[in-house]
């Protein structure tokens, strides 16, 4: 099996969230809030504070950077590539957690 | 109506502005705002909810999330600010090698303005080097603690009677024994007195040294350990087993060589063999820089004395006593005392003071005095530094803007241009040290003997007062300019090219030299009531012709002269063989001679016979003096009635007394005291006033006359001690060159005496004002130095201020205005600067009004016609220095200065 070559390791889940947020795009602070809202049903919650915060220490480990304002009091910010693999790779982590999971049937297929 | 949810929001947006203070100030710099913005989006959304319900909601999650996220973002602050210490440039720390820049921008700078560098340092020099100077004195004097263990414990102990203005009396012996046995506060308590001796080695000229008779516990107060040897015994404060003798250091240096062998050889002191016991370390000269102490031994008789008071008395606190402690206690012996010796000790009380103050007590305030002034000067230095670089800061603001533009932040400028302030600072304080060194000997030179005795020294206390100052100097000095050229502002720093100052800069540039000219009226006004005091004390009549009048103390032991007749005979052929010296005139004596200071003064008690003294508190008296015939004349004192004693007035003749003139209005306002009678408390001594004499000063020469009694020691020689006279000489030309002839008249009726305190009446005179002389001269030199920093201000700001008017005043001229006009409007503004300078001046000085009156004699602190004068002259330097570059602004062709933009 090829080794897992970033360096992050497991992400916590605010981490991991706002990367898959910004995979579809850059986006401020509300826009992540949004959707890592929508995504997670809510499950999942995260106040502005909380994501910049997140983002100040993701953006030192490489993983996102801001974007040129706009002229707006707004911050935006995007994935680096750096911050793209680490998000393929926790995906593929958990991926593969899943299966393991589902091959012996403790969660539903399909869920 | 659509409203943008700003000002929809507003209120919310106040309240969660506060709330966002709860972030690291890093984190809210970077995400303030668009946390401002990412929460009006959520109450935006929120009014789905329903008005009241949507902000509740809004508000739960803003609070919740930052209730979450704050104290990580603190941590993380924490974290991130120790890990972005380490260095983010290339070669080391970055602190110092901004520092290092700083002072690498302040030697170029220096390089740059060589001139305007060397008149800042000269000035800062003056100021440190006059500060630095003056407090080695006051360090020397005021704060250098005395060198003995514990010092703090260290006590003088007084009697006095404070309602007749006696605050530090000499105790009585049977007084003072009482303190000693039934104190119980002092470790230990020991009196002493100080005289003089003369110590004659076989073969050498016999010498008059100071002298201190202590007990023997003396040492142990003061818990000196001696040199070499041992201090004295207790059995040698007994009669008999008293003689003894322990060498100061000095003495032992300069009279034995510092001979280690010396402990156990014998010398004669007042003629009698006396042992070497021990050698004191250095420094140790209590009470007065003595040479020799013995040990004090009186008869029991004398130990019961309660009338004479002639005993000084140290003490050491016992552990844990404070000095109010001390005081009560003494306090309740003084109060069972007079209860049970009425008549010697009702009215006096006792003063509990620390030895040092004791000490130092009459020179402090002049010399804190002095230390103000010279900070003063000091002041007006950095006044005028911050002027200069004030005015070089507007021309350095192109420099500033450039280096702005290029990214330096103004808290960096700030640090540089303090860089360079201390710098200036530090250059200046090395330069002032120099001159600190020349002028402590200056000081030595000049500082009267009540500062000589400390060891007037540079030392280390000293150099970090120069340091402290000079750090406060560079700060004091630096700050203005600092501030000024962080404010640059780019734009127009770069557009001008430094051209114009702003009128908020120029105002406050006004504002120092007015500061500056208050700053120096002070001190020449202080200056000036000081030369005005001076004129007049030296002008105070003395009571005495102080011309071609020489004075000689002769002493004569007891041990060869035991009896009365021996010793007035001594004096009589003393009194003859000194007149025949060749050059004299007349020669008279008397126990002390007026304008001697208060020591030795014999103040004793008198009454008249028809009305004796009821109570103690009844009692007076005046200042005693025993005089030859002839001594009126020799001294130039008037007989203003009655008569002057002869030599026929003998002590089987009718008993005589001469009075001043205040004793005749002190105490006999309305009568002839002349032919009345008085009981001198002496033995009981009476006689009648014959006469009535001209007054004389006795103490100084600023201090009031004092009642004088004189009697003729040829009629009190048998029932009052007498073993010291002063022969005062009346010279026909300048008394100096009959120093040796007399010395030697004395010589040749006893070859072991040694004649002291030879001096001229004006040599007494000058002396006795050497400490006001002193302070005027520093004074006076503070004053200059002020009035010539002062004006080199006031003309650097005005010639400054006419450069940048340049344009104006060229316009104005092309307009029709004359020379005279420029010159008048130039004129004008200084005017006013002064005008305003010299009013601060005036407030100035009704602030310390009360602690210059301590020092002057015959004129009061706000002494109109000074005030005029100081006024009128310190206007007029002023003037000139605003005149020079007001003629130049007035000469400006008009032409030239339209070009100049």
């Amino acid at each position: 099996m090829k080794e897992d070559t970033t360096t992050h390791g497991p992400l916590t889940p605010a981490v991991f969230h706002i990367l898959l947020a910004l995979s579809d795009g850059p986006l401020h602070g509300y826009g992540i809030m949004r959707a890592v809202e929508e995504s997670t049903e809510s499950a999942q919650r995260m106040g502005p504070g909380t994501i910049y915060g997140s983002i100040q220490r993701m953006e030192e480990a490489g993983l996102v950077e801001e974007q040129p304002a706009h002229g707006g009091r707004r911050r935006v910010f995007a994935l680096t590539g750096e911050g793209s693999k680490a998000l393929e790779a926790e995906s593929a982590r958990l991926a593969r957690l899943s299966d393991m999971v589902r091959a012996r049937g403790l969660a539903p297929r399909g869920a | 109506m659509h409203r943008s949810p700003r000002s929809r929001f507003r209120y919310s947006l106040l309240l969660f502005r506060v709330v966002l203070r709860a972030y690291p100030r890093p984190f809210r710099l970077r995400f303030a705002l668009a946390l401002e913005e990412d929460f009006l989006d959520l109450l935006t959304a929120s009014t789905g909810h329903g008005v009241v319900r949507g902000r509740i909601w809004a508000w739960k999650r803003m609070v919740a999330d930052t209730v979450r996220a704050v104290p990580r973002e603190h941590v993380g602050a924490f974290w991130r600010g120790r890990r972005s210490r380490p260095p983010k440039r290339r070669g080391g720390d970055g602190l110092t090698s901004a520092f290092l820049q700083d002072l690498q921008y302040a030697f170029r700078g220096l390089r740059n303005a060589p001139g305007f560098y060397a008149v800042a340092v000269i000035t800062l020099a003056l100021g440190i080097g006059a500060n630095t100077a003056m407090f080695t004195l006051v360090n020397a004097v005021l704060l250098r603690p005395l060198p003995y263990d514990a010092p703090d414990e260290i006590v003088a102990v007084w009697q006095n009677q404070i309602r007749r203005g006696y605050p530090r009396n000499t105790s009585s012996p049977a007084n003072f024994r009482d303190w000693q046995e039934q104190n119980n506060v002092f470790e230990g308590i020991a009196a002493y007195y100080e005289t003089t001796g003369t110590v004659t080695v076989a073969g050498e000229i016999p010498e008059r040294v100071r002298l201190g008779t202590v007990q023997p516990g003396f040492f142990a107060v003061l818990r000196v350990k001696l040199a070499l040897g041992r201090t004295f015994r207790f059995e040698e404060g007994k009669l008999g087993n008293h003689h003894v003798v322990v060498l100061s250091h000095e003495y032992w240096h300069n009279r034995f060589a510092a001979d280690t062998g010396i402990v156990g050889a014998s010398m004669a002191l007042n003629r009698i063999d006396h042992e070497i016991v021990g050698v004191a370390p250095p420094g140790v000269d209590l009470p007065d820089d003595v040479s020799l102490w013995r040990p004090l031994a009186l008869d029991e008789e004398t130990w019961n004395n309660r009338g004479s008071h002639y005993l000084d008395a140290i003490a050491r606190l016992a552990g844990g006593v404070t000095l109010d402690q001390a005081r009560a206690d003494l306090e309740t012996i003084a109060e069972r005392l007079a209860l049970e010796y009425p008549r010697e000790q009702e009215g006096w009380g006792v003063t509990v003071a620390p030895l040092h103050d004791d000490l130092v007590g009459d020179v402090r305030p002049a010399l804190l005095l002095l230390q103000g002034a010279v900070f003063v000067v000091l002041l007006i230095a950095c006044v005028n530094v911050a002027n200069l670089q004030l005015a070089r800061g507007s021309a350095r603001q192109g420099e500033f803007a450039v280096r702005t533009a290029l990214g330096a932040g103004r808290g960096r400028l700030m640090r540089q241009l303090l860089t360079e302030s201390l710098l200036l600072a530090s250059f200046g304080a090395g330069l002032g040290i120099g001159i600190a060194l020349a002028a402590v000997d200056l000081v030595r030179a000049m500082a009267p003997a009540a500062l000589l005795n400390e060891a007037i020294t540079l030392d280390s206390p000293v150099l970090v007062f120069t340091l402290v100052l000079t750090a406060l100097t560079g700060v004091i000095f630096g700050i203005a300019p600092a501030i000024q050229g962080a404010r640059t502002d780019v734009n127009t720093a770069l557009v001008e090219s430094g051209r114009r100052v702003s009128r908020q800069g120029r105002r406050f540039r006004e504002g120092l030299v007015v500061a500056e000219v208050g700053l120096s009226f002070v001190l020449l006004v202080g200056a000036g009531l000081l030369v005005n005091s001076f004129v007049r004390l030296v002008n105070v009549d003395p009571g005495v012709d102080p011309e071609n009048l020489l004075a000689v103390r002769v002493s004569i032991p007891a041990s060869e002269y035991s009896e009365p007749l021996d010793r007035a005979m001594f004096f009589q052929r003393l009194h003859r063989t000194v007149g025949e010296v060749p050059g004299v005139e007349s020669v008279a004596m008397a126990s002390i001679l007026p304008i001697t200071g208060s020591r030795g003064l014999w103040r004793n008690s008198f009454y008249r016979p028809e009305y004796p003294p009821a109570t103690p508190a009844d009692r007076v008296a005046a200042i005693l003096r025993w005089m030859s015939p002839g001594y009126l004349q020799t001294m130039g004192i008037p007989l203003l009635r009655g008569r002057d004693f002869t030599a026929l007035d003998t002590e089987d003749s009718p008993h005589g007394i001469l009075i001043d003139q205040t004793m005749a209005l002190h105490f006999f306002p309305e009568e002839d005291p002349i032919g009345k009678r008085l009981v001198i408390e002496y033995n009981d001594w009476e006689g009648e006033i014959i006469g009535i004499v001209g007054d004389t000063r006795q103490a100084s020469l600023s201090e009031p006359f004092e009642p004088h009694m004189y009697l003729s020691y040829l009629q009190t020689y048998s029932s009052m001690y007498l073993s010291s006279m002063v022969v005062a000489i009346r010279t026909r030309q300048t008394p100096e060159p009959l120093v040796a002839p007399v010395r030697n008249a004395v010589l040749s009726l006893d070859d072991q005496l040694a004649p002291y305190q030879i001096e001229t009446f004006e040599q007494r005179v000058s002396s006795s004002v050497a400490a006001e002389r002193f302070n005027l001269w520093l004074v006076i030199a503070f004053a200059i130095v002020a009035v010539v920093l002062a004006a080199v201000g006031l003309y650097g700001v005005i010639s400054y201020m006419v450069g940048q008017r340049t344009r104006e005043l060229g316009v104005r001229m092309a307009l029709g205005a004359r020379e005279q006009d420029v010159l008048a409007l130039v004129l004008r503004h200084g005017t006013w600067l002064i005008a305003f300078g010299i009013g601060v001046g005036l407030a100035g000085i009704v602030a310390v009004q009360r602690v210059l009156t301590q020092f002057l004699y015959g004129v009061s602190a706000t002494d109109p016609p000074t005030i005029l004068v100081i006024s009128g002259l310190l206007a007029g330097i002023a003037v000139i220095a605003v005149l020079v570059p007001a003629r130049r602004a007035a000469r400006t062709h008009p032409m030239a200065a339209l070009r100049c933009e």
